[in-house]
């Protein structure tokens, strides 16, 4: 999986709170930048909507404009007497030297003129001019700017006799609104621009209008751009340290608040984690518990409880666990236990042999067989089935085990039948066979409650025995059970199984059924027992196929006849082994009887450790004797060979394939079937 | 097994007692080995219980080596070991003598 990029939340805030700051400083800058440059004009228009007339009405008065006239004159006069021809360096030693020998005693009323006006109107200068005509200069007689200076003559006399060249906006009927730029008209404050807010042309007619003289009152435009400049860098500076500092605490309010209890939360839960895998979990509570209420705290509570919850399951789970290993372990010894309940090892006699298996479903079930001598002459055996499976199954089966044991010596099961039905509470019932051979006589006494009908092999061929439908055990406490008898004959096998075998089913539901059962019994009834259980579980492995074995099964067989058997190496070393064990089963018989018998064993047997490649696993000879005959079968786990068609050509003159073809002839049946992935050679020589 | 040999002139005489058969050939065929010299065989097999399909194989050996089943007498066999000879038809591979 693609990693995803980290981008943790301070970072996001950072970058924003950056940025913001930038754009609102820019902001504020730009904005102060275009009121800066915008100011000189605004003020310029300030007066748009007043015309001249009324301005230069309001600003003077005929008679005021002949006293003016009148304080003029001398200054003019001198003027005139002296003109310059060109204008002073301004402030420099000539221009105060010249302006010394212009001024006149009628200069006060002027400047007392000036300044009434600059008071009265508010402004920054107010200024008279004198208008050389023959020069086309402005010459300033007065201004209201002295007043201003410590040294007042020195001040006013600065200016006084200064000139300029007319401007070309100076018509005949006076201007406003211009702009004027010239020290001389005016402080250089900022930029030393000046508005123009009236200039009035003044014919005194005293002198017959032969002079002339400019009123002019102009507001230092720099000065209110100056102002406004001030304001808006003030204004600019303040703002952008409240919005650095505002930005600035609302991002770190931001951290404070949200992203560094969601980084301990954050923590606290990789540390809850890892206290759980080390399976000591430590519930932790992230954040103080003194916090006060609010979403941050909520998915603290909510954390804190998840971690309680996760800690008391995984306790739960825990318990559990050592629960069900116990539960396990238990099963396991109650399956040890079941399984020493019934016999493991075959019980053989002089001339019987009786054999168990058990294939539980489960790891204890409720299938129960057993087989003991009860005395010299009688040998006894049961089959059961206990309604259901499992471990109460399994219990009931073991309470079932010893009563129906007890039952087996005089075969008596009412006895066991009302315990069964005593303190059984749960209602369980168990079916069961039982049955005790006289091996002297072959009188075999039986009793079938409510189990699956026994087979009987006679001659090779197999049909259910006569038996009397008793009820199962356990169901009716007053019930008397009904016995029967039957002689067997040397050779004959019964066989008794539970419904595990009949029952089985494949994965359509059909059962293997009793009539697979004797089919199976049928086709193997030479074998030996212990391998026709082999070849039945495998007839019933073939018909369920790949279903799960549905309940508990075991088969019981038993073998009235005198059979013994060898497990030897197939070796040459193993071959030894053969000749004393014929030897001793066939103790007592017939000399050439023996004989013959050993020279076939011999030719079987050897043929074996020759040629079946069974490697370590070793060969089973077992040979039954049922009076009339000896049986034998030769079973190896070697590679599927059939001597019998596969056998080389017998050739005189290299003797070849002699040993078959001696074993066939001096036997009356000799089949080979492969089973099991065993070959399997069975045999029958007649004493005759 | 038990293996007793004579040689007389040209004629090996060999009395066997137990049971000849794939454990025991082998001891016997070790035992004629060492022998040389003769140009026929006696066996005794008046104490001899049986013998099986690799004893058989060492009396047709004896034959090719010596050149025809006149050379290789057989004396005393039982009822079970001629019963052997009989389905095996060694009876005409060897000279059968009582």
């Amino acid at each position: 999986m693609k990693k995803k990029r980290r981008f943790p939340l301070a970072l996001s805030i950072l970058l924003p709170t950056i940025l913001a700051i930038v754009l609102g400083l820019g902001g504020i800058y730009t904005g102060a930048y275009f009121v800066i440059q915008d100011s000189s004009y605004q003020a310029a228009v300030t007066n748009d909507n007043t015309d001249l007339h009324t301005l230069q009405s309001s600003f003077t008065s005929d008679e005021e404009e002949n006293i003016i006239g009148y304080a003029c004159s001398p200054i003019v006069k001198k003027y005139e007497d002296n003109k310059p021809e060109k204008p002073f360096v301004p402030g420099s030693a000539e221009e105060k030297e010249y302006v010394a020998t212009i001024q006149s005693s009628s200069f006060t009323q002027l400047y007392v003129a000036c300044r009434e006006r600059l008071q009265r109107y508010v402004t920054t200068f107010v200024g008279i001019f004198y208008e050389d005509t023959a020069t086309n200069r402005f010459v300033l007689i007065c201004s209201s700017d002295a007043i201003d200076e410590a040294d007042k003559v020195d001040a006013i006399s600065l200016y006084i006799g200064a000139f300029f060249e007319k401007p070309s906006y100076a018509v005949e009927e006076g201007f406003y609104g211009e702009t004027v730029n010239d020290r001389h008209l005016g402080k250089l404050l900022v930029s030393g621009l000046y508005l123009c807010e009236v200039a009035h042309p003044v014919h005194p007619e005293d002198y017959g209008g032969a002079h002339r003289y400019w009123l002019v009152r102009e507001t230092a435009v720099g000065e209110v751009y100056a102002a406004m400049s001030r304001f808006t860098q003030n204004f600019a500076i303040v703002a952008s340290i409240l919005l650095v500092v505002l930005t600035g605490i609302i991002a770190l309010l931001l951290y404070l608040l949200i992203i560094n209890p969601l980084h301990r939360l954050s923590k606290t839960g990789n540390e809850y984690v890892a206290s759980l895998k080390e399976g000591k979990p430590e519930v932790l509570f992230g954040l103080s518990k003194r916090r006060t209420e609010n979403e941050i705290s909520d998915l603290n509570n909510s954390l804190y409880f998840t971690q309680e919850a996760i800690a008391d399951y995984s306790e739960k789970v825990r318990q559990s666990a050592i629960f069900e290993e116990k539960i396990n372990a238990d099963l396991a010894l109650a399956e040890r236990i079941q399984s020493s309940m019934v016999p493991s090892a075959p019980l053989i006699g002089e001339n019987f042999l009786i054999r168990g298996t058990m294939k539980p479903a489960k790891e204890v079930g409720g299938d129960l067989y057993n087989y003991f001598q009860i005395d010299e002459d009688h040998v006894g055996f049961f089959v059961g089935d206990v309604s259901g499976k499992g471990v109460p199954a399994a219990l009931f089966m073991a309470k079932a085990n010893m009563l129906l044991r007890l039952a087996l010596k005089d075969l008596d099961v009412d006895e066991a039948n009302k315990i069964l039905c005593e303190d059984n509470a749960e209602n369980f019932f168990v079916t069961a066979f039982l049955a005790v051979l006289n091996v002297k006589t072959g009188w075999l006494h039986y009793v079938n409650c409510g189990h699956e009908p026994v087979f009987l092999g006679h001659n090779g061929v197999y049909e259910p025995l006569d038996e009397e439908a008793n009820l199962m055990l356990g169901m009716d406490e007053g019930l008397e059970f009904v016995d029967q008898k039957i002689k067997l004959v040397p050779g004959d096998r019964l066989f008794l199984y539970t419904d595990g075998v009949s029952e089985a089913m494949d994965i359509d539901g059909n059962l293997f059924g009793k009539e697979r059962i004797r089919e199976a019994l049928n086709k193997n009834a030479s074998l030996p027992s212990e391998l026709s259980f082999h070849a039945m579980w495998e007839a019933v492995a073939d018909f369920v196929k790949t279903a799960e074995q549905s309940d508990d099964a075991c088969m019981v067989s038993l073998d009235y006849v005198r059979e013994r058997t060898l497990i030897f190496e197939a070796t040459p070393e193993g071959l030894t082994k053969v000749e004393p064990f014929i030897d001793d089963f066939l103790e007592g018989k017939d000399m050439a009887f023996i004989s013959k018998i050993q020279v076939i064993m011999d030719e079987l047997c050897s043929n074996v450790v020759n040629y079946s490649e069974s490697g370590d696993k070793p060969a089973m000879l077992v040979l039954r004797d049922d009076g009339s005959s000896v049986k034998g079968t030769l079973v190896d786990h070697g590679i599927q060979f059939d001597p019998l068609t596969d056998k080389p050509e017998y050739d005189e003159n290299e003797a070849g394939g002699l040993g078959i073809l001696m074993a066939q002839s001096m036997l009356d049946e000799i089949t080979h079937t492969y089973v099991a992935r065993r070959n399997i050679l069975s045999f029958r020589k007649d004493y005759k | 097994m038990e293996i007793s040999k004579k040689l007389e002139g040209n004629v090996l005489h060999v009395a066997l007692e137990g049971r000849l058969d794939t454990n025991t050939s082998p001891l016997l065929a070790k035992s004629l080995d060492e022998e040389n010299g003769y140009t026929d065989i006696v066996f005794d097999f008046a104490k001899l219980e049986y013998l099986s399909s690799s004893g058989l194989r060492l009396l047709f050996t004896c034959r090719k080596n010596l050149g025809g089943k006149e050379h290789v007498i057989v004396e005393n066999s039982n009822e079970v070991i001629l019963e052997i000879f009989r389905v095996t038809g060694f009876n005409n591979q060897v000279t059968l003598k009582q």
